[in-house]
């Protein structure tokens, strides 16, 4: 996708909005011209994502969600204009390796402590629903 | 004297090391004009009187035996998304509107190893999601200068504390911008340190390799002595850097000679509000008076992806972070349905707001098959051309020099249905996450009475050159003096 490459680019708050605005118009009437229907996120996929997460929305929620989730993955394309041919990934900035320790049995915290933040207890466990019914 | 809660660390501190004052009084003062503004501001979620007396009177007891540390006898708020046991941490959200952690965070340890009073903890956007504070399941804070307008965030509980002296500092968490853009908001000082400089043990995990705690302080002096106090290694964060801890109070020169500022252009843009510009522009030359050499060529062309790269890195570690609230062992937990998965799907739709809804949803899907490549991986490796780029500035400038945020304070309720509108308020601030870079941001003037921040930069573990210069123009100066009429 090279549409809106140039010196106008992404720049700031509203320069970027309007940017996008811009953009997306742009865009969409290009898709129009040639044809393709405009990537959006559909309903199912939604739902999929939200399965994937264990997430409960409500239908009101998964439309406003697909629509802003649609415009904010939009905003995404633009990395596609980086060159990151041979670029290792940064997973965190200040590159520590290998942090290890002593595995040394040592007191951890008492159980009443731990237990009792639980929303539901049965002796000294945490009590959950069945995982296979 | 009835002006107690006014002082700075440093005054306080001096006060009752001369037993001029004891630390009961200062307590009593802070909390009674806690009272008194909380109404109009609403910055705290707890307030902690009881015990916070106690360990009044503790520190009193310690400086009646001879002995006194930096931040002895001086009463502090805490974001509440830092543990403290024994009270109430919630992240400002409903699924953990009853936690009570069985433990310490290690900054709140190493306050309470200094005597520390704590007066209990600020209000937040809901897992540090935001930048207003209107996204905490309780209530949004207001900003001290204009009532109808946002503090920022997520940290503005403690920003606002600061700013109207509800507290004599504060702790924040800062992921994006969450210390300095509420900081800059409330014309208060605020530091990010560099990513591992603080052990996020005990923090609320929103996105583990940007998150990072921070002072929030009325002068430049204050942050280093609250750094001092909480940086260093901790052995239970293994993110948290071996580095030496020095003395930062030492880097305190109210002068400026040889350093070399670099004033980022893509930072100074086309739509930015003319009178943030024309304050910083001005702040920038003051620095010059005070010896720097400055470049306003300075260029970091790829400043424009970072937000992007943000947007992909932040949610998903939130998404995998924000797994862990099942109902199971802790937090809200729904039971009324059918069985497991429907629990723990009604336990995060009713437990959960909106934007922490709307991250987990973007993380998930950065992180599901066939969309990692092209989002997460790829943001990782953009973040690795970000990180180079500054590093390729730092051998040519010594510090940094943009403002805090491209406006002044909005108003309440202008972009909280507008996520991505909203996202844009810490553009001058998220690259910084990106590089794990230090970054602190001080008041730097008014428009109409709102307050503007001038955000420094600096290289990693080189938080002294960013205080130094952050004090040195303070000092030269009046705007950090200026209090909200409240």
């Amino acid at each position: 996708m090279t549409l809106g490459e140039g010196p106008t680019m992404t720049r700031c708050l509203h320069h970027t909005l309007c940017y996008n605005i811009q953009r997306y118009f742009l865009k969409t009437a290009f898709t129009i011209f040639r044809g393709i229907a405009k990537m959006k996120l559909s309903r199912e996929e939604v739902k999929h994502i939200a399965l994937l997460a264990r997430l409960g929305l409500s239908e009101d929620d998964i439309e406003k969600f697909r629509i802003q989730l649609s415009d904010i993955l939009e905003n995404f394309e633009i990395l596609k204009q980086v060159d990151t041919t041979d670029l290792p990934p940064t997973a965190q900035s200040i590159a520590l390796q290998n942090v290890l320790r002593q595995d040394e049995a040592k007191p951890s915290y008492p159980v009443e402590d731990i237990l009792a933040n639980a929303p539901q207890r049965d002796s000294n466990c945490f009590k959950t629903r069945a995982v296979l019914e | 004297m009835n002006d107690l809660h006014k002082l700075t660390i440093s005054q306080a501190h001096q006060l009752l090391k001369e037993k001029k004052v004891s630390s009961v009084e200062l307590t009593k003062a802070t909390l009674t004009h806690l009272a008194k503004v909380e109404d109009k501001v609403h910055a705290c979620v707890t307030v902690t009187e009881d015990a916070a007396l106690k360990q009044a009177k503790e520190a009193d007891k310690f400086i009646s035996s001879g002995k006194i540390k930096p931040l002895t006898g001086i009463p502090a708020l805490i974001k509440d998304n830092m543990c403290t046991r024994g009270i109430k941490t919630t992240c400002s959200s409903k699924i953990l509107e009853n936690f009570i952690p069985p433990y310490d965070a290690t900054v709140v340890e190493k306050l309470k190893a200094n005597k520390a009073v704590i007066l209990g903890k600020t209000n937040m956007d809901e897992f540090a999601m935001g930048s207003s504070t209107e996204n905490s399941a309780f209530f949004p804070t207001r900003n001290p200068w204009d009532l109808d307008r946002v503090p920022g965030g997520s940290s503005g509980g403690s920003a606002v504390a600061v700013a109207t002296n509800e507290a004599i500092y504060a702790l924040g968490s800062d992921t994006g911008g969450s210390i300095r853009q509420p900081a800059g908001f409330c014309s208060v000082v605020g530091l990010k340190p560099t990513y591992g400089r603080i052990s996020r043990f005990g923090l609320v995990a929103f996105a583990s390799s940007l998150d990072q705690i921070g002072p929030i302080t009325k002068d430049v002096a204050d942050c280093a002595l609250v750094l001092n106090v909480i940086a260093g290694h901790d052995p239970r964060d293994s993110t948290s850097a071996p580095h030496p801890v020095p003395d930062y109070s030492k880097a305190l020169i109210p002068e400026l000679k040889k350093l070399r500022i670099g004033i980022p252009k893509e930072y100074f843009v086309e739509g930015m509000q003319k009178e943030v510009r024309a304050s910083i522009e001005t702040a920038i030359s003051k620095l010059k008076e005070l010896g720097a050499e400055l470049d306003w060529d300075a260029s970091l062309p790829l400043t424009k992806y970072a937000l992007a790269v943000y947007y992909i890195l932040a949610p998903s570690e939130a998404s995998a972070n924000l797994a862990r609230y099942d109902g199971v062992k802790y937090g809200f937990s729904y039971q009324d349905t059918h069985n497991m998965w429907e629990a723990m799907e009604k336990t995060k739709q009713f437990g959960f707001g909106a934007e922490v809804k709307r991250r987990i949803m973007l993380g998930t899907y950065a992180l599901s098959a066939g969309y990692y490549d092209a989002y997460y991986l790829k943001a990782q490796k953009v973040r690795t051309s970000i990180r180079r780029e500054f590093d390729q500035a730092f051998q040519k400038y010594d510090a940094l020099v943009t403002p805090t945020s491209p406006t002044v304070p909005f108003k309440l309720g202008e972009k909280v249905d507008d996520p991505i509108q909203m996202y844009l308020s810490d553009v001058c601030t998220l690259p910084i996450n990106i590089a794990g870079l230090p970054a602190i941001s001080v008041p730097a003037g008014f428009a109409d009475g709102l307050p503007i921040g001038m955000q420094i930069i600096g290289k990693p573990f080189d938080e002294e050159t960013i205080l130094r210069i952050a004090f040195a123009y303070e000092q030269a100066t009046d705007w950090h003096k200026r209090k909200p009429a409240i």
